[in-house]
């Protein structure tokens, strides 16, 4: 009877405990991390009774979760992964979103642009449509420089980002190093750690690797090791240790991670990963190519037409001034030279500018040039440095103002502040060079049946460009220049003087007489406004490979396309994390149903032992009345 | 396979978001007409539409360019058919006052009108444009085109002439020059002049002539003097005798590839000259007749000497016609053409806006059944997982 009831109770005890286990189950049915948890029955030791082993009741052997170590490592690698995917894509459609209406972009502002400059050139001394012209430079300008300060709000975005992950991480690594010290303690005292808090520990691993790619290590006190990036520890033990941001040693605009404990040198080229990543890369590839790609066109125009202008002469009869201000590249010196030399740098060749920002070191001896973004070494440039002989690299030339010392680090960002930079100087509308600089002209009297053709301009530099000259033909086939000299006629062929080109064709007479002249007064000539209604189809850039409305379309095309395969990338790893975590969860997961099941079954199981107590209570009271 | 609740609730849930996500991209579509929300939607149709935009853009700046011009052409065309309609005023005015019926009065009053006429075809030449500037003073707007004083007439301008981008590979010329409309004309026949010497004292006058043979005409100055009556030699520029004749009146006499009648009876030691055309504006044509007709004659050698010269200027008045004509018809070719060139940008726009329309206009019948079938997904989304919440093993405990 003693055995029965010992038997019974086991049971009950057991079994209350089992109802609490699945309770627990159901409480945290909605709780994040959470896995369900079983309890595993087992028989006690049996009592020996001669040759009889009579079992002696059940015993809890153990309640554990219900967890697959390599699933839920699955998990936290795909939901990492989609994190970062994810982060990516928001940054990427903020700057697809700023291209996306036709009528705001930079491409629509340059239409109207050269619209205007064909209104110009159909009616030249027209001061409306000059004015018109100014207008539309300005608003070009605008349009570039709203850009910029698009891209400058998403560098602040950036920084936020990085600020505010930091943060997080900083917290996450102090949770994760005080259950460590929890789980060593638990470990040490009873064998194993409770299984909520290991599941609190992995969720909190999951969390922090959806901020920065994490690698752990467990160790055999129970506590969990988090390193980052190419070994720097965030929680060692119970011990976490904290990140921080600097600035960056190029520009206080610019924040870096780093270890908050000293030196603080940054380590953001080695972090990769989570969200954090995803702002770091998003940074240093897609943001600072469009910021540098958009300054590059903004060089180009403002280049070209200023340049085009200068070629020809204005309503005064002046050469054409500058319409735009001319946009220099940036060369900043690292905060902590040793030498305290600064590095000036002008553009020489619009078309072999790039959209790479370019680092230069120096060890004392040699300079290494390396690209700013990838960190591979470049080995196109040239020069030494010094005024004579500067260093050239990608159509620009660089100056050091002092020797430098060893460990100078100077970085060039070609075109990075050019589209923020880029205004209209022009104020007065006649100062715009419709005309070119030089006309030609037949004499009235002359009695040939030839013609002259407009002057070209071939080389504006040329310093008798706007002299005189007098074609005179002495013969029907043989002509002078300025009075001297005997050329033979070639009907159409051009005649090269002072930098001036102009044809003759048909047939002249002896005495006829043909001039270039300097283009005074000249308020109907339209000739240098078509020319710059020209330099739209001209190919500037990439070593005469694309135009600046090319340029801008592609610039729209890769953000587009990078945003694109960046939703593409996101939505794959959805899937990916999805089934993932449907993997989890059904393993891990509770579900109710399971749950109302088991609480019958155990209850059921406990009723019956409870009927079983009474059994052995009535047996009990059966004896003591047969002895009574 | 184990489904865990949260498993059921989520992936109901999910499911209702991804419709609803799908939904509200249809709804947008069809608010706003357009096929790509934002460039990422087609990268390459986004940057195939900012081509196509610039493309349509420019065609209607072309377009814009075109009308321009084709303003200035009509003013251009109705100042030469003005000017045509002046010279020939000019012409029957002056075969009236050849008529040897008028009076000195009358040739004077005559005179007079040509006068006027050279008035207004100045005026037509110095005619300006809406904004105050001179349609045809070259690339010198701002200066007056033609002005007259004590030397004759002068042009202020140069030979400038703009050129107007009517389309993509296309530049038209824009109004023609002054010096090219109005100067620049041969005198006399086009070719050579024949004039009478002012001392002649017989009564024959030579006509314009012409050139009979342009192969042997080398535009040579030749003398004819008459030995007597009716005997004449011919001189070339050095005054050596080429060829001698007997003059008959109205016999026509050829030299150098040039033919020319002298009429009438010229005496002995009169001399009639062939010189090469000269280049002169249309004005002083005009204005040295008016003055030719102004002066009165008395007597037959008077009268021979102004019919040579009435002969010679008619002849280069004729010329200047035929030249004004040309000019209309050179400015009636590039309204035709500028038409033509009109009707391919009309087209090229068509063609873009259509290739536009495919690259960013909805289809909306497409999208239309599209956001039917979304709604219906979306509906069976939300029924499912309601009939699914209900159901639970605990309603039945």
């Amino acid at each position: 009877m003693a055995d029965m009831l010992g038997n019974a109770l086991s049971a009950l005890v057991s079994y209350q405990r089992a109802l609490a286990t699945t309770s627990h189950n159901i409480a945290n049915v909605d709780t994040e991390g959470y896995s369900r948890q079983r309890v595993d029955f087992a028989t006690r030791i049996p009592q020996q009774q001669g040759d009889l082993s009579i079992g002696s009741g059940v015993k809890l052997s153990d309640v554990r979760r219900v967890y697959d170590e390599f699933s839920s490592l699955q998990m936290r690698n795909a939901s990492g992964s989609f994190s970062q995917l994810d982060s990516y894509y928001q940054l990427a459609t903020q700057l697809d979103n700023s291209l996306s209406d036709p009528e705001l972009g930079v491409s629509a502002a340059l239409s109207r642009f050269y619209d205007s400059v064909q209104n110009l050139a159909d009616d030249p001394a027209s001061i409306p449509s000059r004015q018109l012209l100014l207008s539309e430079a300005d608003s070009l300008s605008g349009r570039f420089a709203e850009f910029s300060a698009q891209l400058d709000g998403l560098n602040k975005e950036v920084n936020a980002r990085i600020q505010a992950d930091i943060n997080d991480i900083n917290d996450l690594s102090k949770e994760l190093a005080d259950i460590n010290a929890l789980v060593v303690e638990a470990q040490g005292k009873f064998g194993a750690a409770p299984n909520d808090l290991l599941d609190q520990r992995d969720l909190a691993l999951l969390k922090l690797n959806d901020l920065v790619s994490i690698k752990t290590v467990l160790q055999d006190d129970g506590a969990t090791n988090v390193f980052i990036g190419n070994g720097q520890s965030l929680v060692l033990g119970e011990e976490a240790r904290p990140m921080t941001t600097v600035r960056s040693p190029f520009g206080a605009a610019r924040l870096e991670i780093a270890m908050a404990s000293s030196p603080q040198s940054p380590i953001s080229e080695v972090v990769s990963g989570g969200s954090l990543g995803a702002a770091l890369s998003f940074r240093d590839g897609l943001l600072d190519r469009t910021t540098n790609e958009l300054g590059r066109i903004a060089t180009a125009l403002a280049s070209s037409l200023n340049e085009q202008n200068a070629q020809g002469l204005d309503l005064n009869g002046n050469p054409g001034g500058a319409i735009f201000a001319a946009l220099e590249p940036a060369a900043t010196a690292a905060t902590g030279n040793a030498s305290g030399a600064q590095l000036t740098a002008v553009v020489d060749d619009v078309s072999a500018l790039n959209g790479r920002n370019v680092r230069l070191q120096f060890d004392g001896a040699t300079w290494t040039f390396s690209d700013a973004a990838s960190g591979q070494p470049i080995s196109a440039w040239s020069g030494s440095g010094t005024p004579a002989d500067p260093f050239v690299i990608d159509g620009i030339s660089l100056t050091l103002d002092a020797p430098a010392a060893a460990g100078d680090r100077f970085l060039v960002t070609p075109t990075a502040g050019a589209a923020a930079q880029l205004s209209v100087v022009m104020s007065n509308p006649a100062q715009l060079a419709a005309a070119a600089a030089t006309r030609s002209g037949a004499d009235a009297a002359n009695t040939g049946a030839a013609q002259i053709s407009e002057t070209r301009i071939v080389d504006a530099s040329d310093p008798n460009l706007s002299a005189s000259v007098s074609i005179d033909f002495i013969s029907d086939t043989t002509y002078q220049l300025n009075g001297s000299g005997s050329f033979s006629y070639t009907q159409g062929a051009d005649i090269v003087i002072n930098g001036n080109a102009v044809a003759i064709t048909g047939s002249p007479i002896a005495g006829d007489r043909f001039y270039i002249e300097a283009n005074v007064g000249a308020s109907g000539d339209n000739r240098n406004m078509l020319a710059m209604a020209a330099v739209e189809d001209r190919r500037i850039l990439d070593g005469g490979n694309s135009s600046v409305q090319n340029a801008v379309n592609s610039l729209v095309g890769d953000i587009a396309v990078a945003t694109r395969s960046a939703e593409l990338n996101r939505d794959a790893q959805e899937n990916l994390l999805r089934q993932t975590r449907e993997n989890v969860e059904s393993i891990s997961g509770v579900n109710l149903d399971e749950e109302a099941a088991n609480l019958l079954k155990y209850q059921q199981a406990y009723q019956a032992a409870a009927q079983a107590t009474g059994i052995a209570s009535q047996l009990f009271q059966s004896l003591i009345s047969a002895i009574r | 396979m184990r489904i865990s609740t949260a498993q059921i609730y989520s992936a109901g849930l999910t499911g209702m978001l991804d419709q609803q996500s799908k939904l509200l991209e249809t709804q947008t579509q069809l608010a706003t007409g357009q096929r790509r929300l934002s460039p990422a939607d087609d990268p390459v149709g986004a940057v195939r539409s900012l081509e196509l935009s610039r493309s349509l853009d420019r065609s209607e700046q072309f377009q814009r360019n075109a009308v321009v011009l084709d303003n200035r052409l009509r003013m251009e065309e109705s100042v030469l058919a003005e000017g045509v309609e002046i010279l020939q005023r000019v012409r029957t005015l002056t075969l009236q006052a050849n008529n040897a019926a008028q009076s000195n009065e009358s040739r004077a009053a005559i005179a007079r009108e040509l006068e006027q006429q050279t008035d207004s075809l100045m005026s037509l030449a110095n005619t300006r444009d809406s904004d105050g500037r001179y349609v045809f003073s070259g690339y010198q707007q701002d200066v007056q085109a033609f002005s007259r004083d004590a030397n004759g007439f002068r042009y202020n301008g140069d030979d400038g002439q703009r050129m107007l981008q009517v389309g993509l590979n296309r530049q038209l010329a824009d109004t023609s020059p002054g010096s090219e409309l109005f100067m620049g004309i041969a005198n006399g026949n086009g070719r050579f002049q024949a004039t009478a010497s002012a001392a002649n004292s017989g009564q024959g006058f030579i006509d314009a002539g012409a050139v009979a043979d342009l192969q042997q005409y080398a535009g040579d100055a030749i003398d004819i003097v008459f030995t007597a009556a009716d005997q004449y030699e011919l001189r070339d520029s050095s005054a050596v005798v080429i060829a001698s004749g007997s003059y008959r009146s109205g016999d026509s006499i050829d030299v150098a590839g040039m033919t020319v009648k002298i009429e009438g009876e010229p005496a002995s030691g009169d001399t009639f000259y062939l010189r090469p055309s000269e280049a002169q504006d249309v004005f002083s044509m005009v204005s040295g007749l008016a003055q030719l007709l102004a002066q009165p004659r008395s007597g037959g050698a008077d009268r021979a000497l102004q019919t040579s010269q009435i002969n010679t200027s008619l002849a280069g008045i004729d010329q200047a016609l035929s030249h004004l004509v040309a000019k209309q018809a050179d400015t009636g070719a590039r309204m035709q053409a500028l038409d033509r060139q009109r009707d391919i940008n009309d087209s090229v726009n068509l063609q873009v806006q259509q290739n536009l329309s495919v690259i960013n206009d909805l289809d909306y019948a497409e999208a239309v059944s599209r956001f039917e079938q979304q709604r219906l997904g979306l509906q069976a989304a939300q029924q499912a997982f309601a009939k699914v919440q209900g159901l639970s093993l605990f309603n039945y405990l």
